[in-house]
């Protein structure tokens, strides 16, 4: 049985319904529990939107998606080669702000935040961002 | 992704998406908001009752279309989320700018 399972796709928005399906089946196979696929499905979207709009800037480029299993925990890490960039260090949003003020920027990385337990950045040993995703208790089979 | 767009005798704008709303789709969206909104329709009433999933990139483009619709003395209203797509709405603050209605019907009255 493998306990992870990885991809290497272009960097483009019209790979993001291919990327969110690469996750689904993945999480699915490592027996993540259906209810918290969801969750998973968004951070790794908002995290690969984020790679070919800030990242890439509409540059070609790879991005690698790694998914494995780490005890109760899910750990996705999405590398690429693209300029430094830490998302996490993107202030969030203020959602209190009355509709008119409300910025458009900042919602994606505050979103994965909320549906995962960690969200860590490091640039890489060839340059490139390796973002790290974590969701503890994820449940089912290991 | 796909969207069908009607405008009832009253002039308000039944826009139904279907499918998946993310980075890549959500222009199509922003396209057929903006069109409705450039024909003089600011009454504008989503049908997300068989709305797989959205992203921040689609709240984006509801926020745009909001803030233009206002302006114009209508909104945008939003009815049939599921629960995960109605999970994302309520993460990111979204409930409380964006009228979510129980039903198409009180969607579609009181204006």
């Amino acid at each position: 049985m493998y306990t992870r399972s990885s991809l290497r796709i272009a960097a483009e928005l019209k790979n993001l319904a291919e990327i969110r399906r690469f996750a689904r089946e993945t999480a699915s196979a490592l027996g993540v529990d259906p209810a918290m696929i969801p969750d998973v499905l968004l951070a790794v979207d908002e995290a690969a939107s984020n790679i070919v709009l800030h990242g890439y800037q509409g540059q070609e480029g790879i991005i690698e998606i790694e998914v494995r299993r780490e005890g109760d925990a899910l750990v996705i890490r999405l590398r690429d080669e693209a300029a430094p960039f830490d998302p996490t260090c993107v202030p969030p949003p203020d959602l209190t702000l009355p509709l008119e003020q409300r910025a458009l920027g900042g919602v994606g990385i505050y979103l994965i935040r909320q549906v995962m337990d960690e969200v860590t950045h490091r640039i890489t040993p060839q340059g490139g961002n390796e973002l790290t995703l974590v969701k503890r208790g994820v449940g089912g089979k290991r | 992704m796909k969207i069908s767009t009607s405008v009832d005798e009253r002039g308000t704008a039944l826009v139904v998406v279907e499918g998946e709303v993310d980075a890549h789709t959500a222009g199509d969206l922003d396209k057929a908001l903006s069109d409705l909104l450039a024909q003089g329709r600011s009454r504008l009433v989503l049908d997300f009752t068989r709305l797989d999933y959205i992203s921040s990139a689609g709240l984006r483009t509801l926020l745009r279309a909001q803030q233009a619709a206002r302006k114009f003395g209508g909104e945008v209203r939003l009815f049939g989320l599921n629960d995960h797509v109605l999970k994302v709405f309520e993460m990111a603050g979204f409930h409380r700018m964006l009228r979510i209605a129980a039903t198409r019907e009180e969607a579609l009255e009181g204006w």
